[in-house]
């Protein structure tokens, strides 16, 4: 019926309008990206997770109780505390930053409500299609994880949820070129937009204009504008001031505060109106189990 | 039965692998081993398992592997064609053109969807799903034809 020239165009056109078929569908209705989450997401889920396991436990056999016993537990315990204690001290630094910025203001917008959740980095790239700046947390949609929770360390904002599955999610990191995060100085109030630029790239400032104050080594924090981070996590430390002669815009570039490459927690953010915190400063009481 | 053990125990092993090479393509070179063995029903059954696993885990909205492996069959036929599977032309063939295919695609598709994708990791990305590619075949091919299929030890 078909000449073999026939049978390859239809051959090549067939399938061509099928993905295109395929594509329109998802594009209107998500369908696709929906399943391939629930499905996809969570089968490398649950094979990540036992695959780490059993190489995180024969690395861990070796080093806790052959090796190193008591020095490995007395530096797990040194390492909990540390934690706790940068938490603390966060906290009371950003307190002590609100009073005075308060004193200069009539008016009082109280913080947002916050409660976190901790979870653990289980994989960065998965597939050859994580062609974006992510990494693979072990809590989703049935531990109330949903897409826009900002994930932080005690040092700083990592990124924001990309997308979920029930028990897995996917966290942008703030380094990706999508990550476009409102930002204000901590010294000189300067509002900006702080992007990345891909990895082992500096961030960058943008729409900072000329007259505008900023200083080499100021930590740059949320400004809360937007509504999908809170206000005063610091996010980067700016490194490189330039004022382009024929530019409206300064170009600063910056660093994260957080170490995004070395972290196997984080914490993730979630907007509570029923049970307002103090403040969204973290308390280590507050925070559930990472598992 | 021993078929599907094997490509079961296959794609879990693949998916583990994936997170510790980043960004490897390991069920490409599977989807070759299956034409070349003219599995073509195991293939059906697997291929879109495979690319619900690399959609789902990956960050960009769906398609992008599903035309990558589209394309990856296509290269596949068309190099079969001309050049014959003992020559290592054949799978080095194949592995430029998946590097190049997957570079290709995602940079038309993150355009279309208006998704930045830094240049410099997608490039080194495509590199290392080029380079892995005959690694992984090699590999597989020995296990499938001596362990899985002896039968079909003839290539």
């Amino acid at each position: 019926m078909f000449g073999p020239k026939s049978k390859l165009v239809v051959l090549f056109l067939l399938p061509l309008a099928l993905y295109l078929a395929l594509y329109s569908l998802n594009q209107r209705t998500g369908l696709l990206d929906r399943l391939a989450s629930l499905s996809g997401l969570e089968a490398v889920g649950w094979v990540t997770v036992p695959g780490d396991w059993a190489k995180e436990t024969s690395y861990g056999l070796w080093r806790d109780y052959v090796a190193l016993w008591g020095v490995r537990q007395e530096n797990k315990k040194l390492r909990q505390q540390n934690r706790d204690l940068r938490i603390r001290l966060m906290r009371l630094q950003s307190r002590a930053a609100e009073v005075e910025r308060l004193r200069g203001l009539l008016e009082f917008s109280p913080p947002p409500a916050w409660n976190c959740t901790g979870a653990r980095i289980v994989a960065e790239r998965l597939t050859p299609s994580d062609a974006l700046q992510t990494v693979l947390l072990n809590k989703g949609s049935t531990n109330t994880v949903h897409s826009g929770m900002p994930g932080l360390t005690p040092a700083g904002l990592m990124g924001r949820v990309l997308k979920t599955s029930p028990h897995f999610s996917k966290l942008l990191l703030i380094t990706d070129p999508n990550s476009k995060i409102p930002v204000i100085g901590t010294n000189n109030r300067t509002k900006a937009i702080l992007k990345g630029k891909g990895p082992r790239s500096d961030l960058q400032l943008e729409y900072v204009p000329r007259n505008r104050p900023l200083s080499e080594g100021e930590i740059m924090v949320t400004s809360g504008l937007g509504g999908l981070f809170p206000k005063g996590i610091p996010v980067a430390r700016i490194t490189a001031i330039n004022q382009p002669r024929d530019a409206l815009f300064q170009k600063v570039l910056a660093e994260p505060v957080a170490d995004l490459g070395g972290q196997e927690e984080i914490l993730l953010l979630r907007q509570s109106s029923r049970n307002p915190p103090e403040s969204w400063i973290l308390d280590p009481a507050s925070m559930t189990s990472l598992d | 039965m021993t078929e599907t053990i094997w490509w079961t125990l296959y794609t879990l092993f693949a998916a583990w692998i994936q997170t510790l090479i980043l960004g490897a393509d390991c069920f490409g070179p599977a989807v070759v081993l299956c034409l070349q063995a003219r599995r073509y029903g195991s293939l059906a059954c697997l291929l879109p398992v495979w690319i619900l696993i690399q959609e789902g885990a990956g960050s960009l909205p769906f398609g992008s592997m599903l035309l990558y492996y589209m394309g990856l069959i296509y290269f596949v036929i068309l190099v079969r064609a001309y050049i014959s599977i003992t020559s290592p032309l054949y799978i080095l063939s194949l592995s430029l053109a998946a590097g190049l295919w997957h570079l290709s695609i995602i940079q038309a598709l993150s355009s279309l969807q208006e998704i930045h994708v830094a240049m410099e990791p997608l490039l080194f990305q495509s590199i290392r799903l080029a380079a892995v590619f005959p690694v992984l075949w090699a590999l597989i091919s020995l296990i499938y034809y001596f362990r899985i299929t002896p039968s079909y030890a003839r290539i």
